[in-house]
């Protein structure tokens, strides 16, 4: 599809080399003057996040549902959750250096996701048709993707208070480590987050499972197995915080693996498809109507 | 019997730039042992002059000499004192003579031979040696001089150059990295252990910066019980500090006790007590209170007194040009005395 002569992919592009510039030029702006703008970084991340909003929207007019039918589709969606939760708790909560650590990951991310086009392959026969859109199922699959996103923003926080203790241990004093937040603010902030995130996904599984009810030859028992398997995981490790039984090292090197794992089994999710009849769509051919 | 030779001006010592912390413990003496050496050493025939210098940082032997030893044999004699010879100064020290002296004397009043460079403690501590080595009648005209003109030197230096300015203190940094910790120091329960001079200034600095909940423990109940009244602190017996040491957040020691007073395997059983709290330890004392091994504990971050000079002095390049203006004027300062000791002991002689 395309919007004023502009294809989706290409504000998919532009998105990415906001959010790569925006890395640069505060990763330059810290080796140099010790110090980056928190205001760039937003600004950056904003634009990036509209452009990659426009496409997005493209994307689902093609289809008529969320766009989450490929790997590239999931990808791009996570990171825009993960640029609008950024977005919208930066005003209230100011968690230092959070902004140049998403812009990194968004950037990183994005670049791999349009670097290797296999990923954004057409989809398959099984997607549901445009007539058979149904609003649980999609609202199942947005909320889902929206709780890895948060999950994602877990395991960045994490990053930030293995590398703040880090810092810490080593006695270092300058660059990034100037502008982590506290390790205890970032524990209790993990603490929070993992929460929020597994009530998502359970919130976006009960909504799967009103579609599957009434259609259970569709339940993909795999993928179903695989993602509640992931939220046990989580709470287990949220709930050995909770009393004490894992250090707030552990539990960071612990949602990193998590997420990781939950981003692999994306992968495997994506292969365990129900067979259902449907016309597939071609996005290269989309794209150059 | 003293002879009449050209008197020699020298210093025989060692600081943080020739030995780190380790080694300097080993040879930071007690009071007592640091008077012994400067009656032995003014017991020696050769020596007409001397003030010792005992810091955290350094052990610096002043003195003057009529040369009837060579500074080699008064090197050996130093080396060889029993309270150092079985220390690492011996092995890491320096001898600066004449001139060299003066500068360093300079140097060392303006704080730019300081470990955390522009400090202004080390004058303090200058004019404590130098007025105990005056009482003790272990001073002449030279060192008297010298002192005198290093106090005026440093002072001149502090206010001509901008060497002190954003300068960092130790109580600074550990507020700093207990921020990075913590993020709200003013939560934080804070125990200081020992109550001499580095316990009342970090005291104060904990104050300052908001802080309420501060506990005192230290071998000196009465010491202890008048700092604790003075910053509205608590206070809990020192044979009882360690079993309490996982109700804090921030340790701070700086006792004079010759060994370690707090443990590794103290701390890994205040630590599994509070698995969800960091410990912050800050340790002051040289030698140190803290076993050093206990920085490998998880949830557990130790700085000594190095580690925090070497964070203080990491803003060091924003006042490289002021050091550099200062080294210069102590240069001018250094050569015009020493001008003027010659030309006094020149018209001495033809008198």
């Amino acid at each position: 599809m395309t919007l004023f002569a502009v294809s989706e992919k290409f504000l998919f592009s532009a998105a990415t080399l906001l959010f790569g510039i925006g890395f640069l030029y505060n990763y330059f702006q810290l080796k140099s003057k010790g110090t980056y703008s928190h205001t760039f970084t937003y600004l950056f991340l904003l634009f990036g996040f509209v452009l990659q909003s426009i496409a997005l929207y493209m994307r689902a007019l093609v289809i008529h549902a969320c766009p989450l039918g490929n790997t590239f589709e999931i990808l791009q969606f996570i990171i825009w959750s993960l640029v609008l939760l950024f977005l919208l708790i930066r005003p209230v909560i100011k968690i230092k250096a959070l902004g140049l650590f998403i812009i990194f990951i968004t950037s990183l991310a994005s670049a791999i996701s349009l670097l290797i086009p296999s990923l954004d392959s057409p989809y398959s026969p099984y997607i549901h048709t445009i007539e058979e859109s149904n609003p649980f199922i999609e609202l199942h699959a947005s909320l889902a993707i929206f709780s890895y996103a948060i999950y994602m923003l877990l395991a960045i926080v994490s990053s930030m208070l293995l590398i703040q203790q880090w810092g810490l241990k080593k006695q270092r004093f300058q660059g990034l480590f100037r502008h982590l937040p506290a390790v205890q603010k970032l524990d209790s902030i993990a603490n929070v987050l993992v929460w929020i995130a597994s009530l998502t996904l359970f919130v976006g599984i009960l909504f799967g499972s009103f579609y599957w009810n009434e259609n259970p030859e569709t339940v993909p028992l795999f993928k179903l197995l695989l993602t509640t398997f992931i939220l046990i995981l989580y709470c287990s490790v949220g709930i050995f915080k909770h009393y004490n039984k894992i250090t707030p090292q552990k539990q960071a090197i612990a949602y990193i693996v998590l997420f990781i794992l939950a981003i692999l089994s994306l992968g495997a999710v994506q292969t365990d498809k129900p067979k259902i009849l449907s016309p597939s769509i071609n996005f290269e051919s989309t794209l150059l109507e | 019997m003293k002879s009449k030779n050209e008197p020699l001006l020298f210093i025989i010592g060692s600081s943080h730039e020739q030995a780190n912390l380790e080694e300097r413990e080993t040879f930071s003496l007690k009071q007592d042992e640091a008077d012994t050496l400067a009656n032995d050493l003014m017991n020696n025939q050769s020596i007409e002059e001397c003030i010792i210098l005992n810091t955290c940082n350094r052990l610096e032997i002043y003195a003057v000499s009529d040369q009837t030893h060579s500074i080699k044999e008064l090197h050996e004699f130093i080396c060889s004192h029993q309270v150092l010879a079985e220390t690492s100064f011996p092995k890491y020290n320096y001898t600066k003579t004449q001139t060299d002296a003066i500068e360093h004397t300079f140097k060392l009043s303006s704080g730019l031979a300081s470990q955390m460079i522009g400090e202004t403690e080390i004058l303090g501590q200058m004019k404590q040696a130098y007025t105990k080595a005056k009482q003790s009648k272990h001073t002449g005209k030279t060192l008297i001089r010298l002192f005198e003109k290093s106090f005026q030197a440093g002072k001149l230096i502090r206010t001509q150059t901008d060497i002190s300015r954003g300068q960092v203190s130790i109580g600074t940094v550990a507020l700093n990295l207990a921020n990075r910790i913590f993020g709200k120091l003013q939560d934080s329960r804070i125990l200081l252990v020992g109550s001499g001079e580095v316990s009342e200034k970090t005291a104060q600095a904990l104050k300052t910066k908001g802080v309420t909940d501060i506990t005192v423990s230290g071998r000196s109940k009465d010491k202890t019980d008048s700092l604790a009244e003075k910053f509205g602190a608590s206070s809990i017996h020192f044979e009882n500090f360690k079993n309490q040491i996982q109700h804090f957040d921030i340790v701070i020691t700086s006792t004079s006790a010759p060994d370690l007073i707090i443990d590794t395997p103290t701390l890994q059983k205040a630590i599994k007590n509070r698995p969800n709290r960091p410990l912050f330890l800050i340790d002051l004392a040289v030698p140190r209170d803290i076993e050093e091994s206990s920085a490998k504990i998880e949830n557990v971050y130790l700085y000594n007194l190095d580690a925090l000079a070497n964070i203080a002095n990491e803003n060091i390049a924003l006042r490289k040009s002021e050091i550099a203006k200062a080294t210069q004027m102590i240069k001018a300062q250094a050569w015009n005395y020493w001008l003027q000791a010659f030309r006094r002991s020149m018209f001495q002689k033809h008198q």
